[in-house]
């Protein structure tokens, strides 16, 4: 499948571009494993997934289990394309 | 994390953040091998001619197959559908034709052939190899990762 490059200055921020790194190739991926590859504090990661949760790039699910509330993150199917068409973008500026 | 992300920049964290999830990607120890046993005794039970014997275990089948993703789930917080368009879905296809088909010629085998004892054969024969396609699984989902953004 051809991905046609497009800049997306939403995902070209640092921590979302890593967010959408892990996010694309997984189904979906809790908000503390996010969190621990990240290395970045709760409020900061929040920001940011609300951010790509607003652009429609990514889905949070709140889940209870055992009284306790997991957060999980996934791409959207225009989420992933958009990140696709970015990576596809940084790819072309650089020439490889 | 500065603003100023060169492109190159850029590529080389996206690619740290793949190479990082590569490490930890991996099923948990035993799960292929689980997972196979599983199906492996759906195949075989047809041989105890027994409706109700296949009906319990069909149910208990998909009750693990529930358990085995929590416990992925748990393990490694995040999940992968195995059967999502990627290099590594020939390998989770193969393994799924084989426990399905597995099964259908078991079935066949034991209540409208009768051949007993075949659906015995069928089962030594998939659970290595589902095993084998679980582990192959982990290896192409791997090197997906690893080769480039």
């Amino acid at each position: 499948m051809t991905v046609t490059p497009a800049f997306d200055p939403v995902i070209h921020a640092p921590l979302r571009l890593q967010i959408c790194a892990l996010l694309a190739p997984v189904t979906a991926m809790e908000f503390a494993t996010l969190r621990g590859h990240l290395d970045v504090s709760e409020s900061v990661l929040s920001k940011h997934l609300k951010t790509l949760e607003d652009a429609g790039h990514i889905r949070i699910r709140k889940a209870t289990s055992n009284s306790r509330v997991r957060t999980s993150a996934s791409m959207t199917p225009e989420g992933k394309s958009a990140y696709d068409a970015h990576v596809a973008e940084l790819r072309r500026i650089v020439g490889s | 994390m500065s603003d100023d992300f060169s492109p190159a920049d850029a590529l080389a964290a996206v690619q740290a953040q793949r190479d990082k999830l590569a490490e930890q990607a991996a099923a948990p120890r035993g799960y292929h091998l689980i997972l196979a046993l599983t199906a492996g005794v759906l195949i075989a039970s047809p041989f105890w001619n027994s409706f109700w014997v296949v009906a319990v275990v069909y149910v208990a089948f998909f009750l693990i197959l529930w358990g085995l993703m929590t416990w992925y789930k748990r393990s490694k917080g995040m999940w992968i559908n195995g059967l999502d368009h990627r290099p590594a879905r020939r390998y989770s296809v193969t393994a799924g034709a084989i426990g399905g088909g597995g099964f259908a010629a078991s079935l066949a085998a034991e209540w409208a052939l009768h051949l007993h004892g075949a659906s015995l054969v069928l089962a030594v024969i998939a659970v290595p190899t589902m095993t084998w396609l679980g582990f192959r699984w982990d290896a192409a989902y791997e090197q997906e990762l690893r080769e480039s953004a």
